[in-house]
């Protein structure tokens, strides 16, 4: 039974990519293009892990960590971050949330992932 | 019996008689003489002549020499004691005793008036000598008095010229006084000091030999009100204020008063400096943001793309390679845009003590694998023991290091040695890093932009020109200062020279991004090698 992942990610390209890119790792991935879009998701299906760019627009990455901690608190996330604000990561650690800057090599990503399940 | 003088002499023979009425006419001429004399004045003479008269022609009938003598001397004296003249009358018996009485009368009018006159004159003379006196002393105190306040008034006068000369020679800037012609009336201590010359050879020399080169004209700088000016006899920058004066002799002067301004124009460079990393840093995180999520996907699928390569086509396949060049251009572009992430964040640090050998010896754990593949370079680590602590930032610190050793690799490629070396510096409180190389060195004309953002020698491709740049600017957020020194050929020496303490401790939020961004690094998808082929 392949881990399902829930993705959001704004840019296209990147999305396309990693959806592509995890499901070569054979996760089931769900991706959609913003947190509210993402927040809507994690209500109607269950997922292993959220993998959420910091910088989208709407709700930005900390906004929707702070909404699906409520909803979801069990399900681990990890942060996408093309490093632009530490705010950003600084306020993502205090829910426990780890950032990994763009461009990151997938074979990484999915170790983290790994990782984040194990908890 | 006639006694008559001068021609014949009696001896006089007195009788009772004759020497009563002598006694008595003389006693009645003195007290008339006494008593009427103060009183009367005039008077005096005419009631005295009686008795006189009637001695005097007793003193003929009977008279000798010695009563002539005796009468004469009284006459003289009563008449000398009033400063009168004497009566006229003394004999008047016969003519000859009458002309000899008046001529003795009037010897002796003479002589009475003239001792009398001489007293009169000695007295004048006294008087006036003492009045000549009086004066002469009231002049000497006058003397004196004015002798006493101009020396008084000289002392004032020296003692404002001191006041002044002390106070125009406490100041550190440059006063001199000129003529109409250029040449220098005065200065100050400051100026002679400055060019370490004596005040002869200053005074009197025209103001351009002293500040400006041989057949450079500086005298515009001289009578401008207000000029910021570089000279090429006076190190650094200064303000020169001119202006002018007229003194009382209706002659022109300049006063011209030189600050050095050299900090301030270091510091608005310095401040110019960071406004510019400044706003590199702004720059660096907008192309950070922009530029991360294309290459995550040309990266990301251009690796992929290599995974789904059939692996029997992998060897043979023209497209593995293109997809490498594309895969291993986009890391280099992603190291471009972390170089310049450095730059965003040079003065938010977190300082906590550490050991500068215990970062050096770290560093070169860190690296060790890679320094194996340096060919034909050595790392030789001279560690003074014993090292006072240091606040900083360590992995920024571990950072500069191998930004270093990168930049000293570089300069070696045929091979050589880099040098480390540290030691603390007890009299300025500071500690110093050394990394030397032995490599081409650096010409000094190239020297001055080493540490400029996207300054490289190297060839396209394989420099980003960020290495040093970014070494100066943690530094710079340090408190520390970087030095190159460099002797083409021979190499180069970065002496780098760390304060114990930070004077600016950073906020709590920056402390924690930046925390963040340390842990972070250790979940980044970059090897060690691409980190240090950063710099350049």
């Amino acid at each position: 039974m392949n881990k399902k992942v829930l993705l959001a990610e704004d840019e296209r390209d990147v999305r396309q990519f990693l959806r592509a890119a995890l499901t070569e790792h054979h996760f089931d991935v769900t991706a959609v293009n913003n947190g509210a879009n993402a927040v809507v998701a994690a209500v109607e299906q269950t997922f292993d892990v959220y993998l959420l760019d910091m910088m989208m627009p709407g709700l930005d990455g900390v906004q929707t960590i702070r909404v699906l901690r409520k909803v979801t608190p069990q399900v681990p996330i990890i942060g996408l971050t093309g490093y632009v604000r530490q705010g950003f990561m600084a306020q993502a650690l205090e829910f426990g949330v780890m950032c990994l800057n763009k461009p990151v090599v997938i074979e990484v990503l999915v170790k983290e992932i790994e990782e984040a399940l194990k908890k | 019996m006639i006694a008559r003088f001068g021609w014949r002499f009696h001896l006089v023979r007195f009788t009772p008689t004759r020497l009563l009425i002598v006694c008595v006419s003389l006693l009645l001429y003195a007290l008339v003489d006494w008593w009427v004399g103060d009183a009367l004045g005039a008077m005096e003479d005419m009631l005295a002549i009686g008795p006189l008269l009637l001695s005097a022609w007793f003193l003929g009938h009977a008279g000798s020499m010695m009563t002539l003598g005796i009468v004469v001397i009284l006459h003289f004296a009563l008449s000398y004691s009033n400063g009168e003249p004497l009566a006229a009358a003394l004999f008047i018996n016969d003519l000859p005793g009458i002309v000899v009485g008046f001529v003795i009368s009037f010897i002796t009018g003479w002589l009475s008036d003239l001792l009398a006159r001489m007293a009169e004159e000695n007295a004048k003379r006294q008087k006036v000598e003492a009045e000549l006196r009086l004066l002469n002393e009231e002049l000497e105190q006058r003397v004196l008095d004015r002798t006493q306040e101009l020396g008084e008034s000289n002392e004032r006068i020296e003692r404002a010229k001191k006041e002044w000369e002390a106070t125009v020679d406490s100041l550190s800037d440059l006063i001199l006084l000129t003529n109409e012609e250029g040449s220098v009336v005065r200065c100050n201590r400051a100026t002679v000091d400055r060019f370490q010359k004596e005040y002869d050879d200053v005074l009197n020399h025209p103001l351009s030999d002293l500040f400006c080169d041989e057949g450079k004209d500086c005298h515009a700088v001289f009578v401008t009100p207000s000029v910021e000016y570089q000279f090429q006899n006076l190190a650094g920058w200064h303000h020169i204020l001119n202006h002018q004066v007229q003194w009382d002799d209706g002659k022109l002067y300049y006063v011209h008063i030189i600050r050095d301004i050299t900090a301030r124009k270091q510091m608005q460079a310095a401040m110019i400096e960071s406004q510019k990393m400044a706003d590199l840093g702004t720059l660096s995180a907008g192309v950070a943001h922009e530029m991360n999520s294309p290459l995550q996907v040309i990266i990301g699928v251009s690796q992929m793309a290599l995974r789904q390569m059939s692996p029997t086509a992998l060897e043979t396949d023209p497209l593995r390679s293109d997809l490498e060049m594309i895969c291993r251009n986009g890391w280099r572009c992603a190291e471009i845009v972390r170089s310049l992430r450095a730059y965003a964040h040079t003065s938010s640090d977190l300082y906590e003590p550490a050991d500068l050998n215990e970062i050096v010896r770290d560093t070169l754990l860190l690296t060790a694998h890679q320094l194996k593949s340096w060919s034909n370079i050595s790392v030789v680590a001279d560690l003074a023991p014993d090292l006072p602590k240091m606040e900083c930032d360590r992995n920024r610190i571990v950072q500069v290091l191998i930004n270093l050793m990168t930049n000293a690799r570089d300069a070696m490629p045929n091979g050589g040695e880099i040098a480390l070396h540290t030691e603390y510096d007890s009299r300025q409180g500071r500690l110093r890093l050394d990394v030397s190389d032995t490599g081409d060195g650096i010409p000094e004309a190239v020297l001055g932009k080493i540490f400029d953002p996207f300054f490289t020698t190297k060839p396209i491709g394989q420099g980003t020109g960020l290495g040093l740049s970014i070494v100066a600017g943690i530094l710079r957020a340090h408190g520390s200062e970087v030095q190159a020194a460099s002797v083409v050929g021979e190499g180069t020496k970065f002496t780098v020279s760390f304060p114990l303490k930070q004077v600016t401790p950073p906020t709590s939020d920056e402390a924690r991004g930046e925390a963040l961004g340390r842990f972070d690094d250790s979940y980044t998808s970059l090897p060690l090698a691409n980190l240090i082929s950063t710099s350049g």
